[in-house]
């Protein structure tokens, strides 16, 4: 139920490791990718958009907005989604805010946004 | 090393310096409302959160005569950390000035000296706790110790689980006349320059102890039951400007914690056979092995035959070369029998020893304090983990109402810092306490469910499935009891918040 797409950063690592406790296979309910502007089928239920990009307007997820909820994991926050910042560029620490997203979304409030939690 | 806390036996020294004193002025209450065993990290751990938040009715038993618990004990030559400095202690006591990357065994002691000052005035050192037992009409844990009874409302076990060294049968040992001794508690009082000594073991601490008493004694003979996986220890002295920088600027001392914990976290991959990750550690592991022992049957008897991370990975760099002195010799089997001075390995060759050392690990999957915690029903803890240790959350245990296990059941790591998980764990007691139910006893169905949960998690890692024998799975089940069969961000999620829903 979860697909990445070709750009997602560390994807093999995510993969595989998303694999021990979620369905890869059949039709995708989550997307996770890096492309803002990436066609998204109608059964996506719920939107990860990983970013490098400070761009916080509100046209950068013109694609999904209102329709699907999404998670923005990057450095900009912006308005109407839910966002988490990243401490680190380790791939764990990206599995990390996924899988809290994708277990208890309710920790991830829309026009809120979750910081690096202190280890 | 790897850290736990431990009540191991009572060390000597009773009058160093920076042993926080017990407060003498306060008599010790009987009645106290949170009882904590043992104060290493967890003990220790446990009491300052607890201060912290007011809590005042509380003692921390230590049988022996000073804290720091494994870092109290292991004192052996060339003692040191396994995990980096800033990781490997407490996030809300945090220490700038780290001298190594990887520190040496007795700063982290003087750190926990230094963290147990907080609570010096609860903790009762030179106290052995005899017996717990759970009296349901009073609803109260009746504490027995060496030095008085206690009756508290929750018991906090925080033993550790590198307490009690493991010593392994070997026949005609009472025979040998030479000095023997565990490496955990190490004969200071013996000079071995110029002596023949045997090691036994090759884990954690042996490949810590052969390069140091290769250079001093006369011989070493290496008895080496399984060959381990041996990656570059990549330790550097912190330069000064840096513990500036961690001094004065806190943000970068938790960003360079933050990056080592996510460092190794991603560890975790290569345990649950992630390609990219396994080959990355294999290549690390070959790659020393290949480039420091140019003997070929040298490097053979020294090559595992197992896949890499189903027993400890170790991190040395001067072990190898220690193995190719001359006066350093390896025997690929394991020390099987002792005939006064001379000590044969399985392999059927004999060696004349003058000094055996023992560096075989401890009792981990069966707890010794497990014997003498006595629950609800009068079954003791030991009888409950006939079959392996098992508990809720790896933290409270059916039948032992108010008991909260920390380093307990599958809450070890094999990929990150143990005090990250003993955290997580104080947290989910806090939080149980926080709770304010008198009485606290996780449900059969809640503990079921989960173990079930941790031995489907555990079939998929290199832990059950990379062929080899290892302290980390019960020898009676065969179900890994010891570690996390996961990532420590899964474990402290789960832990996050207390799940009153589980409990009776």
């Amino acid at each position: 139920m979860i697909t990445l797409t070709e750009t997602v950063p560390h994807r093999a690592f995510l993969t595989a490791m998303l694999a021990r406790h979620y369905e890869l296979a059949g039709t995708p309910t989550v997307l996770i990718t890096t492309d803002a502007a990436v066609p998204v089928a109608d059964t996506i239920a719920r939107v990860i958009l990983i970013t490098h990009s400070s761009d916080n307007s509100d046209s950068l997820l013109a694609h999904y907005l209102p329709a699907r909820p999404t998670l923005v994991i990057g450095p900009a926050a912006i308005a109407g989604v839910a966002h988490a910042r990243l401490a680190t560029a380790h791939p764990a620490e990206l599995l990390a805010v996924i899988d809290g997203y994708l277990r208890h979304p309710e920790r991830y409030p829309v026009g809120t946004t979750r910081e690096p939690t202190r280890v | 090393m790897t850290a736990a806390p431990t009540t191991a036996t009572p060390a000597t020294d009773t009058t160093a310096p920076d042993t926080p004193a017990p407060d003498t002025a306060a008599p010790a209450p009987t009645d106290v409302d949170i009882l904590i065993v043992g104060a290493g990290f967890a003990g220790i751990g446990a009491g300052i959160r607890l201060a912290r938040l007011g809590e005042r009715s509380f003692v921390v038993l230590e049988r022996a005569a000073t804290v720091g618990g494994t870092w109290r004990d292991n004192d052996y030559p060339g003692v040191a950390c396994d995990i980096p400095s800033h990781l490997y202690s407490f996030s809300f006591a945090p220490k700038h000035d780290w001298s190594r990357f990887f520190a040496p065994g007795s700063e982290i002691q003087d750190y926990l000296l230094e963290c147990a000052r907080e609570i010096a005035s609860h903790i009762r050192t030179g106290t052995d706790v005899l017996e717990m037992r759970w009296i349901a009409d009073d609803e109260r844990w009746h504490v027995r110790t060496s030095a008085g009874d206690y009756r508290c409302r929750t018991l906090v076990m925080a033993a550790g689980r590198l307490s009690e060294p493991r010593m392994p049968e070997i026949a005609g040992l009472e025979s040998f006349p030479g000095a023997i001794f565990h490496s955990a508690r190490w004969n200071h009082d013996l000079d071995l320059r110029g002596k023949r000594v045997g090691v036994v073991g090759t884990g954690a601490s042996a490949v810590q102890i052969v390069p140091e008493v290769a250079a001093v004694a006369g011989s070493v003979v290496l008895f080496q039951r399984t060959a381990p996986y041996v990656v570059p220890r990549d330790d550097f002295v912190y330069p000064a400007a840096e513990i500036l920088s961690f001094r004065n600027d806190p943000a970068a001392r938790e960003a360079e914690r933050a990056d080592q914990f996510w460092a190794m976290e991603s560890g975790f991959a290569a345990r649950v056979g992630a390609p990219e990750q396994l080959a990355e550690l294999r290549t690390r592991a070959r790659g020393q092995l290949e480039s420091q022992i140019a003997d070929a049957r040298l490097r053979q008897d020294l090559t595992p035959d197992y896949e890499i991370g189903c027993k400890r990975v170790l991190l040395s760099n001067d072990f190898y070369p220690a193995l190719t002195r001359e006066t350093v010799t390896l025997e690929p089997s394991a020390l099987a029998s002792i005939d006064e001075t001379t000590a044969t390995g399985a392999s059927g060759t004999g060696y004349d020893l003058d000094v055996l050392v023992f560096a075989t690990g401890f009792e981990s999957t069966r707890p010794p304090f497990a014997r003498r915690v006595i629950g609800r029903d009068g079954v003791t803890l030991d009888d409950a983990w006939r079959d392996g240790m098992a508990a809720y959350n790896s933290t409270t245990v059916h039948g032992f109402p108010n008991l909260f296990v920390i380093d307990g059941p599958n809450a070890s790591l094999g990929h990150n810092s143990a005090i990250v998980m003993i955290e997580a764990q104080i947290d989910y007691l806090l939080g149980a306490l926080h709770d304010e139910t008198e009485v606290l006893e996780v449900s059969l169905d809640a503990q079921v469910a989960y173990v079930a949960e941790l031995d489907a998690r555990a079939a998929s890692t290199v832990w059950l499935g990379g062929g080899c024998e290892s302290w980390y799975v019960d020898g009676r089940s065969g179900r890994l009891t010891l570690l996390w069969p996961d990532f420590a961000y899964a474990f402290r999620d789960r832990l996050a918040e207390f799940d009153r829903a589980a409990y009776l």
